[in-house]
């Protein structure tokens, strides 16, 4: 460089060579525009609203409705067999999560990669002392922060309040955070599915459908392949049936899970999934 | 200095081929310390290919490269670090003002201090006269201005090399006038390898020119050299009076090959072509003086603008080849 001696230059840092320079770039897009404010009242709204209600707006509705008709106070006292509500408060929130949030999650990873590179400020960014995994692993680790605190964090003490107050149920923190994790999990599993296919295919179509079907399709592959359950991220947030509840609502409730293959298995494809973003990203042609 | 250190990119039958289409074929390429080397071909040439894979955004199918040096694709990160790059039709954060833009393109070089950056990125937009535009978003700015912008974050590192694809192709006479004058600022301090097919800018800025046509480079010379012509040395005359008797002289001259004639307004004019270029200087004027009924009205070798120069090595057969 025809250097000014005045001017620090940036130390080497091999295949991450430019991290930190994007990571504060994309950080600034999540922190110092309004994006984190919209996450958290986006998910607020669908998330921790739809928890409102069925155990608040809900019940007092058909408590209301039971009164008009048969004159008993409590319409949840005259329906023994439903689950507790802050049971199904708890299974509401974590579903929820795995659905609802998972969707953002892949529309946010689709814009990370592939808008920039139909853009083309892919190319521009990486016309400069920047190494691919460094591009890529920028993307993943600010929008990993973003997810964690508007889409989890922020999510999950709301939900831990709105249950305790509606219901009085205190569960355990430590188990019910340890839900939070598995439902954190479940989306960074999205946002890697996402990142890859950004790298792999050209079309925004491809990357955002088939994450979205791995959402929304669950039952389908199910039924097919029962043994899906096992390595994929579902059992983490869905409950399935009372017998096979969401390992996320079983921590939560502060009871053992004694399968932990589908968590394990999910961490194992995230871990894939960046591992494979990576390797097609250094191959592609600007 | 020997000649591998004075040159700052160097290729070696470098090809890339697209979905088994050669874009680039076996290129050769050398581009001195400190030049305006530039780039010329028609589109399709493979110029922005040859660029892409000095800077490591496209892996060549086969062959090598070296800019400064190091290995391209390789040590790309290091090239990237002296060099900067204007693409073709450059894409930038639309949300971000050019000073964030500059700001964060700095980021990639300079980890302080906050303040001497802030001076260079200043600086910088002054240079390229987007001082007063410098807060405003990009989404608002026109080709011309971002163009402008293009060159002060490919320059905002000190570059060694700046490498500039087609950096004046979108521009009005007016923008192309400031381009042309920013890189014959920024020659004082780099070496400069620009693509274009815009013929007159080559002319005027640059001292060593590369032609590609159809991904293979079929001249390579200093402007001088190429300006001088591709077809052998040619001497034109111009001349009043019965030149027929002299003619035969001159034509019997081991060194004249051809020799033309044309009328042009009563006048007589001679294309004479030589293969001594020594004996032609010292005898051709001489020979025809020798005539006293003859006299000369012009006397000059033939040069050749680039258009003519660029037009004969890309549609001659031989690809007229340096």
């Amino acid at each position: 460089m025809a250097s000014n001696s005045s001017l620090q230059a940036v130390p080497e840092r091999g295949w991450l060579q430019g991290f930190g320079n994007l990571t504060r770039k994309e950080n600034r897009r999540w922190w110092r525009t309004g994006q984190w404010l919209w996450q958290t009242l986006i998910w607020l709204a669908l998330v921790n609203g739809m928890l409102a209600l069925v155990i608040i707006v809900a019940p007092q509705a058909e408590a209301a409705e039971a009164q008009r008709r048969t004159g008993e106070v409590s319409a949840v006292e005259g329906l023994p067999d439903q689950p507790p509500l802050d049971q199904t408060g708890l299974m509401i929130y974590f579903t929820f999560s795995g659905l609802a949030i998972a969707v953002g999650v892949v529309i946010l990873g689709q814009e990370a990669v592939i808008l920039e590179r139909q853009t083309g400020t892919a190319a521009w960014v990486l016309s400069k002392p920047v190494s691919r995994s460094a591009f890529l692993l920028s993307k993943l680790a600010a929008n990993a922060l973003g997810i964690l605190v508007t889409m989890v964090l922020a999510q999950g003490a709301v939900a831990y309040g709105l249950l305790y107050f509606a219901t009085g149920t205190a569960y355990p923190v430590g188990g019910f955070l340890g839900g939070m994790a598995l439902v954190y999990l479940t989306l960074l599993f999205y946002l890697a599915l996402t990142l890859m296919l950004g790298t792999l295919v050209n079309s925004r179509g491809a990357v955002i459908g088939l994450p979205l079907l791995l959402i929304f399709g669950y039952q389908l592959f199910l039924g097919l392949a029962p043994w899906l359950m096992a390595v994929m991220p579902w059992a983490l947030t869905m409950t399935m049936s009372e017998a096979q509840p969401a390992m996320a609502l079983t921590l939560a409730q502060g009871q053992p899970v004694t399968d932990w293959l589908p968590a394990i298995a999910t961490a194992l494809w995230t871990v894939v999934f960046v591992g494979v973003a990576v390797w097609r990203f250094e191959r592609e042609d600007f | 200095m020997d000649s591998s250190t004075a040159l700052v990119i160097e290729t070696h039958n470098l090809t890339k081929t697209y979905k088994g289409v050669q874009a680039l074929k076996g290129l050769n390429l050398k581009v001195p310390k400190n030049s305006i080397f530039g780039f010329l071909g028609p589109n399709g040439a493979g110029k922005t290919t040859t660029i892409k894979l000095l800077l490591g955004l496209a892996r060549p199918t086969s062959g090598e490269g070296r800019v400064f040096g190091h290995a391209i694709g390789r040590d790309s990160v290091r090239i990237r670090q002296r060099v900067g790059y204007l693409a073709q039709d450059p894409r930038y954060y639309e949300h971000m003002t050019a000073r964030e833009t500059l700001r964060f393109t700095a980021g990639f070089f300079f980890s302080g201090p906050a303040a001497q950056i802030e001076a260079r990125i200043a600086e910088t937009l002054d240079l390229v006269g987007l001082a007063d535009k410098a807060d405003r978003p990009l989404k608002g700015f026109s080709g011309g201005e971002r163009q402008r912008l293009g060159i002060a974050q490919a320059q905002i590192n000190y570059p060694d090399l700046i490498i500039l694809d087609e950096p004046a192709a979108s521009l009005d006479p007016q923008g192309r006038r400031d381009v042309l004058e920013v890189m014959e600022r920024l020659r004082k301090y780099t070496t400069i390898f620009y693509s274009t097919h815009i013929l007159d800018d080559v002319q005027r800025v640059s001292d060593t020119v590369a032609i590609l046509n159809q991904g293979e480079l079929v001249a390579q010379a200093p402007i001088e050299q190429l300006l001088a012509g591709s077809g052998g040395l040619i001497y034109q005359v111009k001349l009043k009076g019965d030149a027929e008797p002299v003619r035969g002289l001159v034509a019997a001259q081991p060194w004249v090959s051809t020799l033309k004639v044309d009328r042009v307004n009563g006048a007589t004019a001679w294309h004479v072509g030589v293969t001594d270029e020594a004996a032609a200087e010292h005898d051709l004027l001489r020979l025809v003086l020798s005539d006293p009924a003859v006299s000369v009205a012009e006397f000059a070798r033939q040069k050749y603008d680039l258009e003519e120069a660029f037009l004969k090595i890309v549609e001659g057969g031989d690809h007229g080849k340096q």
